[in-house]
């Protein structure tokens, strides 16, 4: 095992939890941002987060460890969540309807907190991982400093 | 005589001894494979050395268990040839 | 004479101290706009001199150097600070391996010269 992969892996797994972070913040951030009666406006988003390497069975990688790397986390893609927009009581607000409602994007504000606080987690067992990685690697080097 | 001679002489014994003898003259040969052994061990540390250098992947207890066993491994010769040499100059100083 | 590990040794503690360079170059320009980040060109120079068994000459030109970060495509790069900061402590760890690795090393030269009487 290199002793770059560990580094990697980490990286890779900080890379994906900030892109979490950044996306819960956004949506929550526009969770009251109203949607205009055209419908353009902000939807809320979701983190596609995958490995690079679906296509064999993670054991016979860990056998060939110069593949675990191919294993670490990317970013998939961004999408869109398939919830419909709130609809708010707001007579007279320039964008409101004709019944007086005007539509605002479908937070889960719940949800977003949560995944705020699971990619803060996430984020710091990275920089722990990363950290270990980095002492181990420094007992590495003492070896034979012994005499 | 020659029986009370024989008597103490194990002849078997002693011609191991003398076979004994004439394989350790081959100690040459043995001292030449350790140093070809810690010669190889160098330059693999110094395989790993560059490896690790040019940054490709290497397994840094890697590296660092190589130059040991091959420091270990010319030490041992070394140490080895320091010993020959003392019971050279031991015999050299002997009193006939 | 020194070997050839040596020689590339000694190079890549340059790379190691230029790429410190760039990396708290790109940390201190986190939040400059329009700031391209730098990057050490290194390892393409020694990978472009492995192929060719010359004589000891071949590192002759390989020196590292800094250099504007380029993405293939077209994107412009942008300096992430916890990226950066990975990137540092890679740099630093491959630091310290490398001065171990040619302190342990040349011990074994050591070795030689005082006959193991050390």
């Amino acid at each position: 095992m290199d002793w770059q992969t560990s580094f990697a892996i980490s990286g890779a797994g900080m890379k994906v939890e900030q892109t979490r972070f950044n996306v819960a913040a956004l949506n929550l951030a526009n969770a009251n941002a109203v949607i205009g009666r055209d419908g353009s406006g902000f939807r809320p988003l979701s983190v596609i987060a995958g490995t690079t390497n679906y296509s064999a069975p993670f054991k016979s990688y860990m056998q060939k460890e110069q593949m675990l790397a191919s294993y670490a986390p990317r970013i998939q893609g961004i999408v869109e969540q398939d919830v419909s927009p709130r609809q708010i009581s707001m007579p007279g607000h320039p964008e409101a309807d004709d019944k007086g409602f005007v539509q605002v994007p479908g937070v889960n504000s719940t949800l977003e907190m949560l995944n705020i606080i699971t990619a803060l987690r996430a984020y710091e067992g990275n920089v722990v991982a990363m950290n270990a990685a980095k002492s181990m690697a420094q007992k590495a080097l003492d070896i034979g400093s012994g005499s | 005589m020659i029986d009370s001679i024989a008597a103490y002489g194990n002849m078997e014994g002693i011609g191991n001894v003398a076979t004994n003898a004439t394989r350790s003259t081959t100690f040459i040969d043995w001292m030449s494979t350790e140093l070809t052994k810690a010669n190889g061990a160098i330059n693999d540390a110094d395989v790993n050395l560059k490896k690790l250098a040019a940054n490709e992947p290497v397994a840094l207890h890697e590296v660092m268990l190589s130059i040991e066993e091959a420091r270990l491994q010319f030490q041992l010769v070394t140490q080895v040839r320091n010993r020959i040499l003392d019971a050279y100059q031991d015999l050299l100083k002997m009193q006939i | 004479m020194p070997t050839e590990g040596m020689a590339i040794a000694r190079l890549a503690l340059d790379a190691a101290m230029l790429r410190h360079q760039a990396i708290a170059s790109n940390i201190a320009n986190v939040n400059t706009a329009g700031y391209v980040p730098l990057r050490v060109n290194f390892e393409e120079q020694l990978a472009s001199v492995s192929g060719n068994q010359g004589s000891g000459d071949k590192l002759q030109g390989v020196t590292p150097f800094i250099e504007q970060e380029s993405k293939p495509n077209g994107l412009t790069p942008q300096v992430a600070l916890d990226m950066e900061i990975v990137k540092l402590n890679m740099n630093t760890l491959h630091y310290q391996a490398l001065l171990r690795a040619i302190s342990r090393y040349t011990s074994i030269e050591v070795v030689a010269i005082t006959e193991g009487s050390r």
